[in-house]
């Protein structure tokens, strides 16, 4: 079996984006009850300005709330996935930073499954396999129970314009 | 072809996303009872009155200006440190990382990390409740003023916050040490 016929194995697709829609809805919601202490973790990193954390704090949780459930149901699956993706980038350059600076920190995340809560290798692996995840998703041509936007509004152009043309 | 469709429909699909996240957080932080502020306010610690930095150890420490029993640690402004630091009355912590703690601090100041936790319960046996604090870190940041509140709720009443940071100090020409 090549890598393109394993990176196309529908199933395979469908149990990571089941997988991942229900690990970012538990961390969505886990963080809603909680907005002051999200924001303080994100403090913690000391990337952001001081005006940005809470607006990040509030919006955030939402992001993977509906980026989640995109997944889950399959409705704008790649809009949700790319989102994910770019989420989990973030996150990765967040913890990788703060490994850099030697600031040992809760992650200010939640997952289902408290693989790891602290900033270190632990967390930094979890990240990237979560945005490889997201990433496969994205890129997979052919998902199955999904519902995208359909942007071809037009018919497809006539190729003989004689065809068309009424008898 | 296919491909930049597949990219575009992405886009697209993720701004909608995106602007129903914005609305939905909006909603449930105005409505849910468990908001906060869109913008975080900045750390308000009073000014501690000289009367205060002169007293001997009375507990809890008293804001004069503020006219009321202190709440949790007060600020001191880099002259008011100082006076603190050539009367040895004070215990000064570094709150910043090691690197920059090595790198240079205030002359006898000791290392505590706001950011390494695991460490506090060692470097407090050092430290009596009793002590006279002062807590600081560079001259934009808020792990002082961190550390003062959270030592503050650990039972330490007189704490004090350099309004500023190391490189004011430094910079103003007092004490300071390179390494550790």
């Amino acid at each position: 079996m090549s890598v393109k016929n394993i990176l196309q194995y529908r199933w395979l697709t469908l149990t990571l984006r089941l997988l991942l829609g229900f690990i970012f809805i538990y961390s969505g919601f886990s963080k809603l009850g909680d907005l002051a202490g999200f924001a303080e973790a994100i403090d913690n990193y000391r990337i952001l300005p001081r005006p940005a954390i809470n607006v990040l704090a509030i919006i955030l949780p939402w992001i993977e709330l509906l980026s989640g459930a995109s997944l889950l149901s399959g409705i704008l699956l790649r809009g949700g996935a790319i989102l994910i993706a770019s989420a989990m980038a973030i996150f990765t350059a967040a913890v990788a930073t703060s490994m850099a600076r030697g600031i040992d920190i809760t992650c200010g995340c939640s997952t289902p499954f408290k693989i790891a809560s602290r900033v270190g290798f632990g967390k930094l692996l979890e990240d990237v396999i979560l945005l490889a995840a997201a990433l496969l998703i994205f890129f997979f041509d052919k998902p199955i129970f999904s519902f995208a936007l359909d942007l071809d509004k037009n018919p497809a152009p006539i190729e003989n314009p004689h065809d068309a043309q009424p008898e | 072809m296919k491909r930049e469709k597949h990219y575009r429909i992405a886009v697209v699909e993720a701004t909608a996303l995106l602007v129903c996240s914005v609305v939905f957080a909006a909603s449930y932080n105005h409505l849910s009872g468990k908001g906060i502020p869109w913008i975080a306010s900045e750390r308000i610690v009073p000014y501690a009155a000289d009367t205060t930095l002169t007293e001997d150890i009375a507990l809890p420490a008293v804001d004069i200006n503020a006219g009321a029993q202190s709440s949790g640690p007060q600020r001191v402004t880099l002259a008011q440190a100082y006076k603190l630091h050539t009367n040895r009355k004070a215990i000064f912590l570094d709150a910043r990382e090691e690197e920059r703690y090595g790198a240079g601090h205030i002359a006898g100041a000791m290392h505590f990390p706001y950011y390494q936790r695991e460490k506090w319960d060692q470097l407090l046996k050092n430290i009596s409740p009793k002590s006279t604090i002062v807590t600081y870190c560079d001259d934009d940041c808020d792990s002082s003023s961190k550390l003062g509140e959270t030592l503050y709720e650990l039972g330490y009443r007189r704490i004090y916050v350099l309004e500023v940071g190391y490189d004011s100090w430094r910079n103003a020409g007092y004490p300071v040490t390179v390494g550790q």
